[in-house]
């Protein structure tokens, strides 16, 4: 069995095909045995449902115990379905916490949160910031407490799609990736390695300093624009998982967040120069 | 590890909550996953709670429970909103729904609507101006979704309530009834019976009386051949009893079990109960069965079939007798339904579809399996 501490969750791993193995080991194979000690909030497993499939053109389920919320998916999607489906029980089973669908970067013991669109280069400006002085605290999901309103920190790869995952392969050769999963409903996608469990443990929750909602546009000059309050808090709602179901403790923190940290929009093409930004703006 | 000693724990958690206290981490993390495949992580947060338990379970367990206590939370406030709109728009056309199950146990506020999860609500309304209170409801942002003319032949023909409708911008989904149980099983009572010292909530809405509320509860569960949810229905009957069973409750509801010809069911509920929660059904009530249903409680059903079948559908609790018993009941629940030609036509259908699922996996041959409200988004993450 294989066991992964996200640092909020842990997911037992009650089955899975041997060949799915290696790239979890490569992702979390850092984890030392007392990480992973504690009692487990998932049970989940990757199964092969079909007979005919277990020898044609394999294809393999995710389960969250004895729940299957994906379809299932080629072979080689195997570990991207156990990514997006340890992400789905997150998504559907915890309420105690405020869960914004975004990118969250920390420096100084100050965290920024990108929520994004998908296809906005959230990933891509997440891993140039991410071995770029900038510590990954989450490349999907910001967890965020609901009465202190600090972030945490997960332990989780990013998930790269597309051109950026060349892209991303040029700036670091030596970072570990999954081999690519090609025509995901994402399109193609590889997980990168985006923190080691020493580097993890050192960090700790963390109050967030600002919102910044990135659009890649190609050949673009750096734009920056500060948002209007009421459209910071409209769209940080529209991206939280859970804001309808916690109800008013998610309103509160919402309301917090947008009175208490500088929101941006940022149009940008050059990486260095949003990081720039970020750094003068945020950074000390 | 037997599969009964985690049942005994989960049946001991249920009665008494406080049980939990002692219990380790290995034990929780089982116990957790049971209920949850259980629906029951909110109702065992109240159950604890009332019970002065919760405070002293570990973290782990603490924080599981109170997650889903948030989410039915949110549903309850729903199923709130939703009745008092459909009530106001059936209202305005001058019919009176009455809400059924688990919106009506919300809208009671009784103990076994607390923590519970939701997939529809239902409502009853006279036969006769059903296809009015849906047409009503359709000036009102409801629909209904598209179905097959067999499915929908099937609805006006046979069956005791219209194909669901669903709210176009909230997705509730919603089940008019006219009956409790299909026609076409002969089985279906005069309504009138059950309508009898029906309830008005502080909102004006109306619900069934508690022991017809109960009735309704056994009837659906032991006339079905899913028992997928069984357990938590075992565990709604339990709570029922609990909160109204005294000497008036029951003699409505052996009064009403007898004239809608649902006494056999009343003995399986109650033997059941017995077996599985270990609740003291009253020595009267056995008394005024009477010795015909002391002998059905003793018998093969509800003895070996309906209590092993009423576990959580759960491999860490469901071993082969389980499993035969499951089987059982779907046969039984399909032989009740319907005459014998067409059931062997049935269940030829779908046995096909399981050798179909077994061969090109599952999805390829049934609907995906139910998810939590308000989730359908979350795979864009």
């Amino acid at each position: 069995m294989f066991v992964i501490n996200s640092g909020e969750f842990l997911f037992e791993i009650q089955h899975l095909p041997a060949f799915v193995l290696r790239p979890l080991r490569a992702i979390y194979g850092d984890q030392p045995p007392e990480a992973l000690d504690g009692p487990a909030d998932f049970r989940v497993s990757l199964r092969c449902d079909s007979l005919v499939r277990r020898f044609l053109r394999p294809q393999i389920t995710f389960y969250s115990d004895r729940q299957a919320p994906f379809k299932p998916v080629a072979r080689s999607q195997a570990f991207a379905t156990l990514e997006w489906g340890m992400n789905w029980c997150v998504a559907a089973y915890d309420y105690t916490r405020l869960i914004i669908h975004a990118a969250v970067l920390e420096k100084n013991g100050r965290a920024l949160i990108f929520p994004a669109a998908p296809g906005s280069g959230k990933s891509t400006l997440s891993a140039y910031l991410a071995f770029n002085g900038w510590n990954l605290f989450s490349d999907e999901m910001a967890i965020i407490d609901l009465t202190t309103g600090k972030v945490a920190p997960v332990f989780r790869p990013m998930c790269l799609k597309n051109e950026s995952i060349e892209l991303v392969r040029g700036w670091y050769p030596n970072a570990v990736m999954t081999q690519i999963a090609h025509d995901t409903q994402k399109g193609d996608v590889a997980h990168l390695k985006a923190l080691d469990w020493q580097k993890f443990k050192s960090l700790h929750k963390t109050p967030v300093v600002g919102v910044v909602f990135p659009q890649f546009r190609a050949n673009a000059a750096l734009t920056v624009k500060k948002m209007q309050q009421i459209e910071t808090f409209r769209q940080l709602c529209s991206h939280a998982f859970n804001y309808n179901i916690v109800g008013r403790p998610a309103f509160d923190l919402i309301g917090r967040l947008t009175l208490d940290t500088d929101h941006y929009s940022v149009t940008y093409c050059d990486l260095a120069e949003v990081n720039g930004f970020l750094v003068e703006e945020f950074g000390e | 590890m037997t599969l009964q000693y985690r049942f005994g724990q989960l049946t001991r958690l249920i009665r008494d909550p406080r049980t939990g206290v002692s219990l380790d981490e290995r034990a929780w993390v089982d116990l957790i996953h049971l209920l949850r495949a259980s629906d029951l992580l909110g109702c065992l947060y109240h159950l604890a709670d009332i019970a002065g338990a919760f405070e002293h379970y570990p973290s782990y367990a603490r924080r599981h429970l109170q997650s889903m206590r948030v989410y039915s939370d949110r549903q309850a406030r729903q199923v709130r909103l939703e009745c008092s709109e459909i009530d106001a728009q059936l209202s305005s056309v001058g019919i009176k729904p009455v809400f059924l199950k688990g919106a009506g146990y919300t809208l009671r506020g009784s103990r076994n609507s607390r923590g519970r999860i939701y997939t529809d609500i239902d409502a009853l309304v006279p036969r006769e101006e059903i296809y009015k209170a849906q047409a009503a409801l359709k000036h009102d942002a409801w629909y209904s979704p598209p179905i097959t003319d067999y499915d929908e032949r099937y609805y006006r023909k046979w069956a005791h309530e219209i194909p669901p409708m669903k709210h176009l911008f909230r997705r509730t989904v919603l089940d008019l009834h006219h009956n409790i149980v299909p026609p076409i099983s002969g089985r279906a009572p005069n309504i009138n019976s059950l309508l009898e010292g029906l309830v008005t909530t502080t909102e004006g809405l109306l619900v069934l009386s508690p022991p017809a509320a109960t009735l309704h509860s056994i009837v659906h569960l032991f006339t079905n051949e899913d028992f997928t949810k069984g357990f938590r229905d075992l565990v709604d009957l339990y709570l029922l009893m609990e909160e109204y069973g005294d000497k008036s409750y029951w003699q409505g509801l052996l009064s009403l079990a007898k004239r809608t010809g649902f006494s056999n069911e009343l003995v399986y509920a109650l033997a059941s109960l017995k077996q599985v929660l270990e609740y003291p059904v009253p020595d009267s009530v056995w008394a005024e069965l009477g010795d015909s249903a002391r002998k059905l409680a003793q018998g093969f059903w509800a003895k070996q079939v309906f209590s092993r079948a009423l576990s959580p559908h759960h491999p860490m609790v469901c071993g082969a007798s389980e499993q035969l018993a499951i089987q059982l009941i779907y046969l039984r629940g399909h032989w009740m339904k319907m005459p014998v030609p067409v059931l062997i036509g049935h269940l030829s259908v779908k046995a096909g579809m399981g050798l179909w699922a077994k061969l090109f996996g599952k999805q390829h041959a049934e609907r995906p399996l139910a998810v939590p409200n308000d989730t359908t988004d979350i795979d864009r993450a």
